[in-house]
């Protein structure tokens, strides 16, 4: 299945490129929703250029910070990366969704067994 | 949002252009990458870049949300429209040079009798803690206002019992004369308590304040002086402290100076303080101390009014004789409530009017945007096409208003910054405005809040309509003619009505104070106030408190003055008609009713004064120059002390007596009543008597409290004259200074300044308003006649002659002017009660006022149609039926 563009939330597209500057350090925009695409299989075809005001808002939040660099392929990039606030707050978010997970699977689960 | 993201957002503002450029940098990367990864699948270039846009999303709106995200959307938007209007304005000279004047009128009058009640109402008292300074006063049942003057005994009385004030002071104005260098000068002064300066907080320059030692009857003679005179005495120098001072020509001792920011809340600057030796004697046995305090901490006026008011209860148990029946209690009055009690109702009746000035203002304002709006219909359209909701429209034209309004408010600034010395100067000098007056930060920030709301008031309207464009309509034929228009039509009329209604209004009232001051001018003050000139000295002291002095130095002094040229008479009184005077009791020793100790208004004048001054004698004699001392004692009283003290008898041969210790005194003549104490009280009773025949103690009392007049008639100018008089009186006595001089006719004038100024203002605004509404009116109907030009060039073209044309364009301004007229006429009758404090001999709802205003508003309506009229007669209908 795959979601429909416009059901991605904000606050799961803050959530998925903290994980990934977490998991992969410091990255630029194109890396960031590469990844992001990656990882979910192409399930999520978000509109990619949605992808910076999201990171603008997480830098305003102070949870990720930038930085003009080079490339690999030598050409001029901003890269983002997190910082400690945002490891906190990415602390938070997980144990948010999992605990969400936690009780949304209990109650599918219940259901599915009986 | 929290701090940290509110403060990234601001800085995003700033740095807009230059996130702008970041962000397009991120993009094209963003693109490559997208192209180049298509290209390696093997896409042809321009292919794989299509591919990425595609997959990227749209730039623009990304772009969009981005600009969005960083900045203050609101902030940025209110800039922007704000620099668009300021664009527009300069586009429309014409009319933004008519709203900028109209504005500017308005709000600059406002700010300047704001800043007047600023100086009056809101600024603080120049004290410590100002808020906790109260005046003392007694209540009664027949007033509402309280008395504020105290007796000896009660200030006493209270400042030892009372423990809601941490202290209580008592005091009254004295002049004295100082001797200067080489002659004297006359000073205003106080007489204090120790606990005066406590009270008002403040603290000496250099020395020390009274001591209880001071403050005591038989204490020593000390001083303290103002920075003021310190400089100009002393220049000064320290060694001021422990000199002395020669006051109404006793020695006193320096020992202190007030700081030189240190202001009385007196009309004139005070430059002495001397003690006050409270006591139930002098000053004290009368109801002349004012008695002000300060309030202990936490404590409020009311609570302190209550523990006084049990305190006033012992007081009436033990001194019951000296309780009038119909007073009621004491009360605490805030200090500044009480300064500013008399000019209330005053600036209250300025910022009525200037507050329709104002609004007349607006509504001109508003009329010309709804005029200036009816020709953006297709602006409006094309940006409603674009995408601007009607929330977004509405902000941007009422960010226009307020930026008209706000560039209104800095030119009426520049009015109200030239006006405000001009208003004080006309400004009758009895309103008690004791502070500064300036356009102090408060003023400003009023002055651009009611330009905030003014802007949107007369914005309001016209954005609201302007926004309801219907879009097909807008852009058909030539975009002019929206459907609002014919609302807008409407609401124009409205407001032109309104304009005039408010006009009428302020011209009613123009009207009714111009009646009223003719009327007061027109009061018989009993005396002939031409050519007479008074020059005023403080007899205060030692030297002229014997009869024998007092008459020596008198008539050496009338001999020289009526030896100057062009003097037809000369003459002395201790205090001139009109003004205050000295009062006395009095027995009537043979008259027909009953009366002891009586109060009666007592003068001394020399021989020739009733004849000099034109009050006539009804029945009797005047004084001669045979009444002295030595011969029989005489008297001359006036109507009133008849009708008072004897009824239908005629008083010439009865006998009075004003002392216990003095002799019988023989009424001699009869005078007319002059006015006493203002032109408009009831008369008084009032008694004159040789000055050759007085007693030393009436004297005395007299001299202390009151200035003695040298009273001239001539056909001279004033100024010179006054110089004449005084070189001729310093020659005989270099010691003894006039205080000032005046003539009688300006002694009168004094008596309705306040209502020539009310007058005067009400009839400048009414005038500037007038022009407003004929402005208004000529607009509107010009509009109209423009808006019908199809109309008129059919009417012509079949027939129509010039007179009826004429006649229906006038019609329409004159029916405005009408409706307004009524409208207004309606209010003002309704509404007139406010204004009947302030009138005299005419009552608000007097007709000849009403009418003489209605006629001419209607007549300046028809005159403001005429110049349309004349344009819609001169049409060349071939050429209108072409438009």
């Amino acid at each position: 299945m795959t979601l429909p563009k416009s059901d991605v939330l904000q606050g799961t597209l803050d959530l998925m490129v903290l994980k990934t500057l977490d998991t992969l350090g410091s990255m630029h925009g194109y890396g960031i929703s590469q990844r992001i695409q990656q990882v979910s299989e192409a399930t999520l075809q978000l509109n990619q250029g949605t992808l910076y005001p999201a990171l603008l808002r997480l830098e305003q939040r102070g949870w990720i910070a930038s930085k003009w660099g080079v490339s690999d392929n030598n050409r001029r990039a901003k890269f983002y990366g997190l910082t400690r606030a945002g490891r906190r707050q990415l602390e938070r978010e997980t144990e948010g969704w999992q605990r969400i997970v936690d009780v949304m699977g209990r109650l599918l689960g219940e259901e599915g067994v009986r | 949002m929290s701090l940290r993201a509110a403060w990234a957002r601001l800085t995003g503002a700033l740095r807009g252009r230059r996130l702008d450029r970041d962000l397009d940098d991120e993009v094209s990367f963003h693109l490559q990458m997208l192209a180049e990864q298509y290209r390696r699948r093997g896409m042809p270039a321009a292919d794989a870049e299509a591919a990425a846009r595609r997959e990227f999303g749209g730039v623009t709106q990304v772009k969009e949300a981005y600009r969005d995200q960083r900045g203050l959307p609101l902030l940025e938007t209110t800039i922007h429209d704000a620099r668009y209007a300021l664009r527009s304005l300069r586009r429309t000279p014409g009319f933004t040079l008519a709203a900028l004047v109209t504005l500017g009128l308005g709000i600059g009058a406002t700010a300047a009798v704001f800043s007047v009640i600023n100086a009056v109402f809101l600024r603080p008292l120049p004290y410590e803690q100002p808020d906790r300074l109260v005046q003392f006063g007694r209540t009664f049942r027949t007033t509402a206002n309280p008395q504020l003057g105290h007796t000896g005994q009660r200030y006493m009385f209270h400042r030892d019992h009372l423990t809601s004030v941490e202290a209580l002071a008592a005091y009254h104005g004295v002049g004295f004369n100082l001797a200067t260098g080489d002659g004297a000068e006359y000073v205003q002064g106080q007489a204090v308590s120790k606990e005066y300066f406590d009270v008002l907080g403040v603290k000496p320059q250099l020395g020390q304040f009274f001591t209880p030692e001071h403050d005591v009857t038989g204490g020593p003679d000390v001083v303290v002086i103002s920075h003021g005179l310190w400089q100009r005495q002393f220049g000064g120098n320290p060694s001021a402290i422990g000199s002395t001072v020669r006051l109404a020509e006793r020695p006193h001792t320096v020992i202190g100076i007030m700081p030189p920011e240190f202001v009385t809340m007196t009309s004139a600057p005070i430059s002495v303080w001397v003690p006050l030796r409270p006591s139930t004697l002098g000053p004290g046995s009368g109801f002349n101390y004012t008695v002000l305090g300060r309030l202990k901490p936490g404590v409020t006026p009311a609570q302190a009014t209550a523990e006084a008011n049990q305190v006033f209860a012992a007081f009436k148990e033990q001194f019951p004789n000296q309780v009038f029946e119909t007073e009621s209690g004491v009360v605490f009055v805030p200090y500044q409530e009480v300064l500013a009690a008399s000019v209330r109702p005053a600036l209250l009746l300025m910022l009525g009017a200037v507050a329709s000035l104002l609004l007349i203002a607006c509504a001109n304002t508003a009329s010309l945007l709804l005029a200036r709006a009816s020709g953006r219909g297709r602006e409006m359209a094309v940006r409603a096409a674009l995408g601007a909701g009607r929330r977004r429209l509405i902000g941007q034209l009422l960010t226009e208003s307020v930026a008209l309004s706000f560039a209104g408010a800095v030119i009426g600034l520049l009015f109200a910054w030239w006006g405000v010395p001009l208003l004080l100067a006309m400004m009758p000098s009895s309103y008690a405005i004791y502070q500064d007056v300036r356009i102090d930060m408060t003023v400003l920030a009023v002055t651009f809040g009611v330009a905030l709301a003014t802007g949107i008031l007369f914005g309001l309207a016209p954005a609201l309509s302007s926004s309801r464009a219907d879009l097909v309509e807008a852009f058909k034929d030539d975009g002019t003619r929206t459907t609002s228009g014919r609302r807008s039509a409407w609401l124009r009329k409205g407001l032109v009505v309104g304009e005039v209604a408010l006009c009428t209004i302020l011209l009613i009232g123009a009207g009714l104070l111009v009646r009223t001051f003719v009327s007061l001018r027109a009061v018989d003050p009993g005396f002939d106030s031409e050519g007479l000139l008074a020059g005023r000295m403080s007899l205060r002291g030692e030297r002229y408190s014997s009869p024998e002095a007092l008459n020596a130095f008198i008539d050496q002094g009338l001999e020289r003055l009526r030896n100057i040229p062009g003097v037809e008479g000369a003459a002395v009184v201790s205090g001139i008609p009109i003004e205050r005077g000295l009062n006395l009791n009095v027995t009537v020793l043979d008259g027909p009713k009953e009366v002891v100790n009586a109060v009666t208004d007592w003068r001394y004048a020399t021989a020739g004064y009733f004849e000099m001054m034109g009050i006539p004698i009804l029945r009797g004699r005047a004084f001669l120059e045979s009444d002295r001392a030595g011969a029989a004692r005489v008297a001359v009283v006036n109507e009133e002390f008849g009708r008072q003290f004897f009824g239908e008898v005629d008083p010439i041969g009865h006998r009075i007596r004003v002392f216990e210790e003095d002799g019988a005194i023989e009424i001699v003549g009869v005078a007319k009543d002059v006015k006493e104490g203002g032109l408009v009280g009831p008369p008084v009773p009032l008694m004159y008597v040789p000055v050759a025949q007085t007693h030393s103690l009436v004297l005395e009392v007299a001299h202390s409290y009151f200035p003695t007049a040298w009273v001239v008639r001539a056909r001279r100018p004033a100024p010179q004259l006054a110089e004449r008089v005084r070189e001729e009186i310093r020659r005989i006595d270099p010691q003894q200074p006039f205080t000032r001089f005046s003539t009688l006719g300006e002694v009168k004038a004094l008596q309705y300044q306040r209502e020539q100024f009310q007058m005067a203002l009400f009839a400048a605004l009414g005038g500037v308003g007038l022009l407003l509404a004929a402005a208004g009116i000529y607009g509107l109907v010009s509009y109209s006649v423009s808006q019908r030009t199809r109309e008129y060039g059919i009417r012509i073209a079949l027939g129509a002659t010039a007179g009826r044309i004429l006649r229906s364009v006038i019609v329409q301004g004159g029916t405005l002017g009408l409706t307004g007229v009524t409208v207004g006429g309606l209010v003002a009758g309704l509404a007139g009660g406010a204004l009947k404090s302030f009138l005299f001999g005419v009552t608000t709802l007097d007709t000849a006022t009403f009418t003489v205003v209605g006629v001419v508003l209607v007549l300046v309506a028809v005159v403001a149609s005429l110049v349309p009229a004349v344009r819609a007669v001169r049409l060349n209908p071939v050429a209108a039926l072409r438009e």
